[in-house]
């Protein structure tokens, strides 16, 4: 017996996959936003100490995310370099999903010199590493000018002018781009579809220029996917903080879901996706997606044979619907005009004898049959009329149904005529019913009849039988 | 013009004026639309198919005619019957 709480389960059950249904649906351009390679690391939710091991960083553990205006950007913290033993170089990584390979996306750092224990100029860069062709070539450094409170950046790798043209290899020098104790802001813009980057350094005391370069001399795309971000301080006994580390589509096509207004979005040729439920929840309504290429119509019949070459208009699918002909505009493949069928006579009159042949009395008699068979011979005009008018019978009740009925019995009757196989399954091998048993044949009092025909005859019978019990049952309720 | 013109005239005008106007083209509690679109519709291809290996030992034409026969003589049978039963109301 069926409890009540299993009498109101069901319901709520399916409310609830309802919800939660709709729900997926509502947040699905959150889900696709969430999986888009934007990354904007402020490290503010990060604990103090070691940046490694926390969030997508990994790497030396001389760098710490720390607090105090000094070494903060934007925010409550920020991370700073902060170690004075004398390694080498450290380096530490974000690796980040995969970073789009289409469009015009912008990396934006902020870095700080802070102070220094030698007298040697050291550097602090950031880089992509996809491979270590790339990594050698495609980097920007910051670094002491000599013995001053000046620092100057290198743009390295194959430099190009603004036209994409490519100039030499060398690192492109930019002196004072920064003071001591001043914060540097490194913009680097990535077009993935022309194959180019620019660089453009900010700070109290410079708006620089884009500075044009790319790894190779001959703009070839990436080997591989960039998916790793790295901060890297060459020589120990230095300071530098970094903070906010953004990396984001700029609104342009192949990075449309940056753009994030209509009027952006349009402009910048991507196409708007309306959701009135988004509309309706959040007062935003829409997204900005990639433009959808048109598919490429294709030759057909009626309105496509315009899309027609000479071969195939007129052959094949399109024959009997398309014609090549010049209709004043040079020749192309046109439709063809259709043609009204002339009007079909469906009740011919019966033709009059004809009387030319005969002489004397037997012309006579012959034009005297012509006359009276004319009185009552309508016109074919006449005929036509009528015809048409019983046609009508058909579209008006009972008529109508009558004949769908009539339609539908011949169809499903000639249809029951073609023998349908039955495919089975039996332990996972598939197979099909075979009826050729109904094809046997043997003598049935002295004719051959298939074994089909003998069951058939068989149950013709039985029909009959009951046919008549029925009708004489009805015969006598009449009584 | 002909006598048999004349009469398909006659035939013609009383068949589009008197008759044509007062048939109905659809039952009120069955449109003639919905009526083919069942039959035409899931009920022909079931049929189809439920009936597609029985009409190897089975003469579905003979059972069609007679089961349309059967109905039409119900049918029959019963509006007799009614139209007794109002004759015999009325008289009492």
């Amino acid at each position: 017996m069926m409890s009540d709480t299993a009498f109101t389960k069901k319901p709520l059950k399916k409310a609830f996959w309802c919800v939660l249904l709709g729900v997926l649906v509502l947040l699905t351009p959150f889900f696709i936003s969430a999986l888009s390679s934007q990354f904007d690391d402020d490290f503010e939710f990060y604990d103090l100490g070691n940046l490694s091991g926390q969030g997508n960083w990994s790497g030396d553990v001389r760098f710490d995310v720390v607090d105090g205006s000094a070494s903060v950007w934007e925010g409550e913290k920020g991370v700073k370099y902060n170690h004075t033993d004398t390694s080498a170089s450290s380096e530490i990584t974000l690796t980040t999903t995969e970073i789009s390979q289409s469009g015009n996306r912008r990396f934006i750092l902020h870095l700080k010199p802070q102070s220094w224990l030698s007298e040697e100029g050291t550097t602090a860069r950031f880089f992509f590493d996809p491979t270590d062709e790339v990594r050698g070539y495609f980097q920007v450094f910051v670094a002491r000018m000599d013995k001053t409170n000046y620092f100057k950046a290198y743009v390295y790798g194959f430099a190009f002018d603004e036209g994409g043209n490519y100039l030499e290899f060398s690192g492109q020098d930019i002196d004072d781009v920064v003071l001591k104790d001043e914060w540097l802001t490194v913009i680097l813009e990535v077009n993935f579809d022309t194959y180019i980057a620019k660089t453009r350094f900010v700070s109290s005391i410079i708006d620089s220029e884009w500075y044009y370069h790319w790894y190779n001399s001959t703009r070839e795309p990436l080997p591989t996917p960039i998916t790793e971000l790295i901060l890297r301080v060459d020589k120990d006994k230095y300071y530098y903080s970094f903070d906010t580390l953004v990396g984001e589509g700029i609104c342009g096509v192949g990075t449309c879901d940056a753009c994030g207004t209509y009027e952006d979005c349009i402009e910048a040729g991507c196409f708007w996706y309306y959701s009135e439920q988004m509309y309706l929840l959040f007062g935003q309504g829409g997204s900005c997606i990639e433009p959808e290429e048109p598919s490429e119509e294709e030759c057909g019949v009626f309105f496509k044979c315009q899309y027609c070459d000479e071969e195939s208009c007129g052959t094949g699918e399109t024959e009997g619907w398309c014609e090549w002909v010049d209709k004043g505009a040079g020749y192309g493949c046109y439709m063809l005009e259709p043609t009204i069928p002339p009007e079909q006579v469906v009740w011919e009159l019966p033709e009059l004898e004809d009387c030319e042949e005969l002489s004397g009395v037997e012309k006579w008699l012959c034009e005297i049959k012509n006359f009276i068979a004319g009185i009552f011979m309508p016109s074919q005009e006449k005929l036509n009329d009528l015809y048409d008018t019983l046609l009508s019978f058909k579209t008006k009740f009972p008529f109508n149904y009558i004949m769908a009925l009539d339609d539908f019995f011949k169809d499903v009757s000639e249809n029951t005529e073609e023998e349908k196989s039955i495919p089975i399954t039996i332990l996972g091998a598939e197979s099909e019913v075979n009826f050729d048993f109904w094809s046997a044949s043997g003598e049935v009092g002295g004719e051959t009849e298939t074994f089909a025909d003998t069951i058939k005859d068989f149950t013709t019978m039985v029909l009959l039988i009951l046919f008549l019990a029925w009708l004489i049952t009805t015969i006598k309720k009449f009584w | 013009m002909s006598i048999a013109d004349i009469l398909i005239i006659l035939t013609t005008w009383i068949f589009q004026k008197i008759i044509l106007p007062i048939l109905p083209v659809n039952l009120p509690f069955l449109p003639f639309s919905t009526f083919q679109g069942i039959l035409w519709g899931s009920v022909k291809h079931n049929l189809i198919w439920g009936l597609a290996g029985v009409n190897q030992f089975l003469n579905l034409n003979l059972l069609f005619i007679l089961v349309a026969i059967v109905i039409f003589g119900e049918i029959l049978f019963w509006t007799v019957k009614a139209g007794l039963f109002f004759i015999k109301l009325i008289r009492g």
